[in-house]
């Protein structure tokens, strides 16, 4: 199958640089697949799953990550630009289940905070990061 | 020099020789700090550099781009200024550099300007002259994580759309080599369009999700965040380089003074006994 150049940066660091075949993303809409040749497209993601399919793997040997948002620039290679990235090996339980924790709590003690406020965004954002972390670690929702 | 006595030498000599010991460790010190700094430096260099092109291809390929970000959409009169200075002194003209150069900036505005300082020498500077200083950020800057850029650059953006401040400009210590930095000083915001041919005859048709604005109103803010951050990042490798530079130079005036001081000793030590001697000879001189 034919092959693309994938690189997955944050602000400090490359995380991933690698000949891939296929990377799903999730972008604001939903799930979205990437091959190669595909149309140039520059698209927002949200907090997701990020699933690479490495050249010559096997069928259902996938690289699974927890993202936190960012963006996909797809040309001829595509380049993932994202604030935070985890493998799903190293994704450390206790400090996900903590924050989680930490989120609930919040929201449970100001249920009657306004919607559109910093606070609750970042708690409903933390809800949502370390829900997307717990599957991932668990092997991702296509399992 | 013999009216220095071999006391008050060997005084100095002490007194010199514990400065330059302090100054050599401060130098390895910085050493060390330089090639930490400069390791993760130059990994963020160059992710800032694609994010940096990315926004300028969108800026380029597209008709729709927000005006409010560009160059001429407004009047410029209040800017931001956010200067990035060093938290601790003892690193030669570092500081005294970026702070002329900010004046030298500031001194061309009509309207008093709004200034966040990163780094507490600036905010020491800008507050004594009764500037505004809007916000600071004090930790160590070789420290600062993405995620404190991201704050720092919250209120500077939110204040642009507010339409409080018209101009952005970023002052920082560019590095360089190991030797060399030099102040720099940047428009972040409103951006500058090059409307280079080479850029836009390579433009195809390209998708945006889920629409150009939306992925514009992303990038800008994040293009701004980033650049604040491989800033801090960037001034905090220079400021260890000048560092280690200036306690470099202090260990080497510390070893230049403490051979002269030897020299001196020596010879002060000799002429004492060269005349105790006299004063023998001269002694059993008198007794034949």
């Amino acid at each position: 199958m034919n092959s693309f150049r994938l690189e997955v940066m944050t602000p400090s660091k490359l995380f991933y640089r690698g000949d891939v075949e296929l990377v799903i993303v999730t972008t604001l809409d939903g799930d979205e697949g990437f091959m190669a040749g595909h149309i140039w497209a520059c698209k927002l993601l949200t907090v997701g799953e990020l699933w690479i399919k490495e050249k010559d793997a096997g069928k259902d040997e996938w690289r699974i990550a927890a993202v936190a948002g960012g963006f996909i620039d797809v040309k001829d290679s595509i380049v993932i630009y994202t604030d935070a990235v985890e493998w799903s090996e190293d994704i450390d339980m206790e400090r996900v289940l903590s924050e989680k924790a930490k989120a609930e709590d919040w929201l449970a003690a100001h249920t009657d905070a306004d919607e559109e406020s910093d606070e609750m965004k970042n708690a409903r954002l933390m809800l949502q990061k370390a829900e997307t972390r717990t599957n991932v670690a668990g092997g991702g929702k296509r399992h | 020099m013999a009216t220095e006595s071999i006391q008050d030498i060997k005084r100095r000599m002490k007194s010199v020789s514990s400065t330059e010991r302090i100054t050599n460790s401060m130098k390895l010190v910085s050493a060390g700090k330089l090639r930490k700094a400069k390791a993760i430096f130059e990994k963020t260099n160059e992710n800032s550099h694609y994010i940096t092109n990315t926004i300028g291809e969108l800026f380029n390929s597209s008709s729709e781009v927000p005006q409010d970000y560009l160059e001429g959409s407004r009047e410029v009169k209040i800017t931001a200024y956010i200067v990035v200075t060093s938290g601790r002194g003892l690193c030669g003209g570092f500081n005294t550099n970026i702070i002329r150069e900010a004046q030298r900036e500031i001194d061309k505005d009509w309207e008093p300007p709004v200034i966040i300082a990163i780094g507490s020498k600036g905010k020491e500077y800008f507050e004594k002259r009764g500037y505004n200083v809007q916000s600071s950020y004090l930790a160590p800057p070789e420290s600062i994580s993405f995620l404190e850029a991201k704050e720092l650059a919250k209120p500077i953006l939110d204040m642009y759309d507010r339409k409080e401040i018209d101009e952005i400009m970023l002052i920082y210590t560019s590095f360089i080599s190991t030797m060399e930095q030099e102040v720099k000083s940047e428009i972040l915001l409103p951006f500058k369009v090059e409307n280079d041919p080479e850029l836009i005859t390579d433009t195809k048709f390209i998708e945006y999700e889920p629409s150009v604005e939306e992925v514009f109103n992303y990038l800008v803010p994040k293009f701004v965040e980033m650049k604040i951050y491989s800033a801090v990042v960037e001034s905090a490798t220079c400021e260890h380089a000048a560092r280690r530079m200036a306690m470099e130079n202090a260990t080497d005036n510390a070893r230049e003074m403490l051979d002269t001081l030897n020299l001196n000793y020596n010879r002060a030590r000799q002429s004492a006994i060269t005349d105790e001697i006299i004063e023998i000879v001269a002694g059993s001189e008198a007794q034949h």
